[in-house]
């Protein structure tokens, strides 16, 4: 929202990058639009067309889980609010066009390129979530009530799906669920590092479902519990003494055919036997692991991968923001998996790093005045999900 | 801009925007009913729902209404007043209304999100905050933004590896850094480390480039053995004391170390944490940067010896302190963290004279500039320990300090791994509880340890016993679920990172806020992780939390970057919410000037009737409009803009009106 607002930002999006040359403080950088279909200049985002839209498909954006017309706005809230056409659906029938009084709709639109003049390049092109079908003992995908951690942030969303009700896939309530963690993460047969995100957000989805269902049964299944953040270790601790249950355990999962309830199958440690137990949901918090484009974009800006397909940084201590070609930086997790303050730190030491890059050590002082009360105007990033209606601590 | 009396004939037309937030708000609270409410409301003009208030066709509604029906007053309710307040300030704005003409009630949390389950009693407590809404805009004024001069220099408090990154970051972008380090040598808690996690790299290969190019740099004055004495001021405009305690030995020293041989008066090296002793003239350690001897004054007795020993004529015991006070736009806070020392009669067994240590006397005997080379010997006897135990979490994740210090598991790793790489017969346990990694790397670095024969226990441990010679460890294991004993012949605590002993004087100089855990405070904890409640005050490293030192890094980057983003202005815009004195009124108590806690009211002397008389004014750039002038004030000279006498009573009144028995009124900091 901020960044929208901002005067010395161009936000692009529905764009790609497609080319990338010249030399440090020198780049010339292709951006591919790709078409709307509609004229964003004209289009006041009503969204009259969506009513008259006679074609449903599923929406990539609530992970599948809710249906949307063929044109859409990708989220209520996206910046700037404006519809956007799947031509994979829409069957032209035009009806879009004739309700739409702006005249806003425009299926003659071609993908078309520009070029742009920069200084420096940030890459912060994020990291893509484990797919757990290749699990077999979770029966992901198989058993309907059994979801990614992606797919819970979804259902948690007021905006959601679901509009906030915690139900599951098949519309029952949800009274109790169980987080199985490191699905994919820290496993020598899969991505063998840590995703370090996952442990909390299930801390603080179980939380979620804690205050929505009051009583309700919580169940983490995990093996460190890596609460090693500002504030994290205090909102675990809470959370146990709340009820939330921690076993150390990796569970297996089954289903009942008649209730359609997952079936968890796992070894108690503290009673040292296996139990097994219905259960609403199961959730699987699944890692981070590379993009799917990422060697392609590591080929586009001459960057190197590291050993486990993330975008290579300069240097793990003194250089973690920058990469090893001059001008070109890097932020978030496309650099490895990270929270969102860590993502939101690495991506200001960017920042940093591009400032005194493109100074060149001779500062350019703006005259006009700059309005700093504006500093606060700060969107957050799950508005209402995942818990972040705890405030301060709380990551 | 229209007077303020033009504002008063006007007649009043108000819109009122009530908001979905897709269905955080509309879940609970009936905003249709909530809207409908606020259209009876005196001077209400139009009330609309909105999905989104804050998106694009929310804001436009709000324009178009301004132009359509006139309207010289907006209210909205929705979320966050901190959070989307300058939002619709912006809206009112760009609509060419006074941003002050406007009220905005948070019903998200405030209502909907606290009484999910209580559905009539959430919108009956929405259409009151609507109703004391436009009680309080009904007599807003309009007021002017203050435009203040961002000074172009920056002080960074703190030269350990996040000062030194952040001024270097700040000085290479052309802007001039005053760097404060407290203690005689730059570098703080790294450069008494023996290597850096997980990559083993030595601190001079990756701290002392840093402190060089700090020294070296054209922009950045670096003052060591130097306190902060005072701070006042403002966003662009701190005015910083600092004091010099003086080193007194000038830049001639070459560090030949003559002096050192003749001084008699020693006492324990803090720098090897106890290890060894140094002399009141003292080289702080082998690679000390800057490289000069300093002279501890506490220790130091005058005698002269040294002064007549250096033959350079570098030494001037007649120095005294220096007072400085230096001006700067904005202020770096990286003031660092404290590692936990076990208090006497703790549990471990730790007294400083047996084989228990903590994790930084273990960097330093592993340290090849260390007291024992490198080796880590036991204290007792001087021999190698042929069984190692280490234990997580002291000092951390307990009832007195509830946090996570998040690197020890990290560094017991290290640690582990450089004792098995150069004595490979010695068995290593490590006891903890999690073990806790953050990074895409670390899963690597534990697998090497637990392959190289590192035993991690996962178990509690209730004690260490001294027992002839050896360490019983007595631990309740987790996996086992029985009572462990082993005997080792070194035990090494894996102690937590807390607040800097200095934490609380900054902060208090500052109105900087500190969590639960003592660590300064962040303006949000997702999203704006560098700033601080000050505008202006920026942090980085280990005072807000604990980290490593590429966390560090980056986290000072980023603090870097925040500076660079105000210096590029010579001008800001501050709020308006400040006192204002009518000296008119004022009796000169001078009550406001003693109770400010921002020194921002002053005295002047004018003259009434032929006689002098004094009068309070405030200072507008650097009152912070806490109000506390306004609520002292007896005579009622001072107005608190924005939160006038007059707007409180009157939303106390509409609060009130109806049920005022079944109402409990709060009254809640703005700030
Ligand atoms: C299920 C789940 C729950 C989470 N919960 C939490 C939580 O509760 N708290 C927390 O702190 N963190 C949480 N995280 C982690 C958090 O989401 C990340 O830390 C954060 O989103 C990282 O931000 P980023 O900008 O680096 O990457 P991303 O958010 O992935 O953004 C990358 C962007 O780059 C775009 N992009 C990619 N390639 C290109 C290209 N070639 N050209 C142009 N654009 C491109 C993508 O479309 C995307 O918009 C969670 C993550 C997941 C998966
Ligand atoms: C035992 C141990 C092992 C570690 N091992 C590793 C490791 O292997 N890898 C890794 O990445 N990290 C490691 N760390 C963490 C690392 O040391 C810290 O992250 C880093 O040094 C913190 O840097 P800083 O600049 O934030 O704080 P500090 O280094 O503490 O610096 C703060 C500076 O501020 C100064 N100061 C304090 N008060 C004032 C004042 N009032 N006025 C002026 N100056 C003041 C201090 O003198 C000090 O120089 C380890 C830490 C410990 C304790
Ligand atoms: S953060 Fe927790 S769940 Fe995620 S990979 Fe790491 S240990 Fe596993
Ligand atoms: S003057 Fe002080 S520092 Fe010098 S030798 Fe004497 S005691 Fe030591
Ligand atoms: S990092 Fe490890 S040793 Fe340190 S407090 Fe956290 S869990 Fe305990
Ligand atoms: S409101 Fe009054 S007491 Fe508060 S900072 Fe301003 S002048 Fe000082």
């Amino acid at each position: 929202m901020e960044a929208a607002k901002d005067k010395g930002i161009e936000l692009v999006t529905n764009t790609e990058v497609t080319a990338v040359e010249g030399e440090p403080g020198n780049y010339r950088v292709a951006l591919t639009h790709k078409p709307w279909y509609v004229d964003i200049d004209k289009c006041s985002g009503c969204g009259a067309c969506v009513d008259v839209c006679p074609i449903t498909m599923p929406h990539e954006w609530e992970q599948g889980l809710k249906a949307r017309k063929a044109i859409y706005a990708l989220f209520p809230q996206a910046a700037p609010l404006k519809y956007v056409i799947d031509r994979e659906g829409c069957v032209e029938c035009g009806l879009c066009m004739q309700v739409c009084g702006l005249d806003a709709v425009d299926l003659s639109q071609e993908p078309y390129t520009e070029e742009v003049e920069v200084g420096a390049i940030v890459v912060a092109s994020g990291a893509r979530v484990f797919d757990p079908s290749v699990i077999e003992q979770f029966h992901y995908g198989k058993f309907e009530n059994v979801v990614t951690n992606m797919e819970f942030e979804r259902i948690c969303n007021a905006a959601g799906p679901t509009a906030g009700e915690l139900v599951r896939p098949d519309g029952k309530h949800i009274h109790s669920i169980a987080f199985v963690q490191c699905v994919g993460s820290r496993d020598l047969s899969h991505n063998r590092w840590c995703s370090f995100f996952c442990c909390m957000a299930a801390v603080k989805g179980g939380r979620l479902v804690m205050e929505h269902a009051p009583g309700a049964e919580v169940m983490v299944f995990y093996n460190d519990l890596r609460a090693c953040g500002k504030g994290f270790e205090e909102l675990y601790t809470r959370s146990v003494e709340e009820g939330m249950k921690f076993v150390r355990s990796i569970p297996s999962v089954h289903v009942n055919w008649t209730s359609n309830n997952p079936i968890i199958v796992y070894e108690d440690p503290d009673e040292s036997r296996v139990v097994s137990k219905e259960i609403d949901l199961v959730v699987l918090s699944c890692g981070l692991e590379p993009a799917e484009g990422t060697s392609q974009l590591a080929e586009l800006l001459s960057l190197e991968k590291d050993a486990y397909g993330f975008l290579a940084e300069r240097h793990p201590t003194d250089g973690v923001a920058e990469t090893k070609r001059k001008g070109v930086f890097i932020a978030g997790i496309c650099q490895g998996p990270k929270d969102i303050p860590d993502a939101a730190t690495h991506g200001s030491a960017a920042a940093a790093k591009v400032g005194v890059f493109l100074s060149n050590g001779k500062p350019q002082r703006k005259c006009g005045e700059v309005d700093i009360r504006n500093s606060g105007g700060v969107e957050p990033e799950f508005p209402g999900g995942n818990g972040s209606g705890e405030s301060g601590q709380d990551a | 801009m229209s007077s303020d009396s033009d504002h008063e004939n006007e007649e009043l037309r108000i819109g009122v925007y009530v908001c979905h937030c897709g269905l955080n708000i509309a879940q609970t609270v009936d905003c249709r009913s909530a809207a409908e409410y606020a259209e009876t409301l005196p001077d209400v003009v139009v009330a609309r729902e909105n999905m989104y208030s804050c998106a694009d066709p929310g804001q436009i509604q709000i324009k178009d209404d301004v132009a359509e029906f006139g309207l010289n007053r907006v209210v909205v309710a929705a979320c966050s007043v901190k959070m989307h307040g300058p939002t619709f300030m912006n809206v009112c704005t760009e609509a060419g209304l006074n941003p002050y003409l406007f009220q905005m009630v948070n019903i998200r949390e405030h209502c909907s999100w606290v009484h999910m389950q209580d559905k009539e009693g959430a919108t009956a407590k929405a259409k009151d905050q609507i109703k004391m809404a436009v009680a309080a805009v009904r007599t807003a004024k309009p007021l002017e933004d203050r435009i203040v001069p961002m000074a172009d220099s920056v002080v960074v408090i703190g030269g350990g590896v996040s000062g030194l990154q952040s001024a270097v970051d700040i000085a290479d972008a052309g802007y001039r850094v005053h760097l404060v380090e407290k203690a005689p040598y730059l570098g703080g808690r790294s450069v008494q480390l023996n290597r850096i996690f997980d990559r083993m790299e030595r601190i001079s290969c990756v701290v002392t480039p840093l402190i060089m190019r700090a020294l070296n740099h054209p922009n950045i004055n670096v003052y060591t053995s130097t306190d902060v004495e005072e701070i006042t001021g403002y966003i662009g405009n701190f005015k910083v004391k600092i004091r010099s305690l003086g080193r007194f030995v000038s830049d001639e020293c070459d560090a030949c170390g003559k002096c050192e041989g003749v001084c008699k008066s020693e006492a324990q090296d803090e720098f090897q944490v106890g290890f060894g002793k140094r002399r009141a003239i003292h080289l702080p350690h082998k690679e000390s940067l800057p490289y000069r001897y300093v002279i501890d004054p506490l220790l130091c007795e005058d005698c002269g010896a040294c002064a007549d020993a250096c033959p350079k004529g570098a030494i001037d015991l007649s120095a005294t302190e220096t007072e400085e006070t230096i001006t700067a736009g904005a202020i770096v806070l990286s003031i660092g963290g404290q590692p936990y020392q076990p208090e006497e009669g703790n549990r471990w067994a730790y007294d400083g004279s047996n084989d228990v240590f903590t994790a930084l006397e273990m960097e330093r005997l592993l340290h090849s500039e260390g007291p024992t080379a490198g080796r880590p010997l036991r204290r007792t006897d001087g021999n190698l320990p042929s069984r190692v135990a280490f234990i997580q979490c002291v000092g951390s994740r307990d009832e007195e300090h509830p946090w996570c210090s998040r690197i020890c598991c990290m560094n017991t790793i290290k640690e582990a791994l450089t004792i098995k790489a150069r004595y490979p017969h010695v068995r290593v346990s490590v006891y903890h509880d999690d073990i806790r990694l953050y990074k895409k790397e670390h899963e690597d670095f534990y697998r090497l340890a637990r392959d190289s024969g590192v035993a991690f226990l996962r178990a509690k441990v209730s004690e260490v016993r001294p027992k002839d010679g050896t360490l019983e460890v007595v631990a309740s294991d987790e996996i086992l679920d029985t009572e462990t004993r082993q005997d080792v012949d070194m035990v090494v605590l894996a102690t937590g990172t807390m607040r800097s002993e200095d934490a609380q004087k900054l902060g208090d100089m500052l109105k900087v806020p500190t969590s639960g855990d003592g660590f300064f405070l962040e303006a949000h904890p997702k999203l704006r992780p560098l700033e601080t409640a000050i505008d202006g005050v920026f942090l980085a490293g280990t005072c807000q939390y604990p980290k490593d030192i590429g966390d560090c890094l980056l986290q000072a980057g980023g603090a870097a970057a925040k500076c660079l983003g105000l210096l590029s202005n010579e001008l800001i815009q501050l709020d308006a919410i400040i006192s204002h004195i009518d000296q008119d009124k004022c009796n000169g108590c001078l009550v406001c000037v003693k109770k400010c806690p921002f020194a921002a009211v002053v005295t002047d002397e004018v003259e009434i009737d032929g006689k002098k008389k004094k009068r309070a004014r405030v200072i507008e750039a650097s009152c912070k409009g806490c109000g506390v002038c306004a609520a002292r004030c007896k005579q009622g000279a001072v107005e608190a803009q924005g939160f006038t006498d007059e707007q409180i009573d009157d939303q106390i009144d509409a609060a009130l009106e109806e049920d005022p028995g079944g109402k409990i009124l709060a009254f809640v900091c703005h700030w």
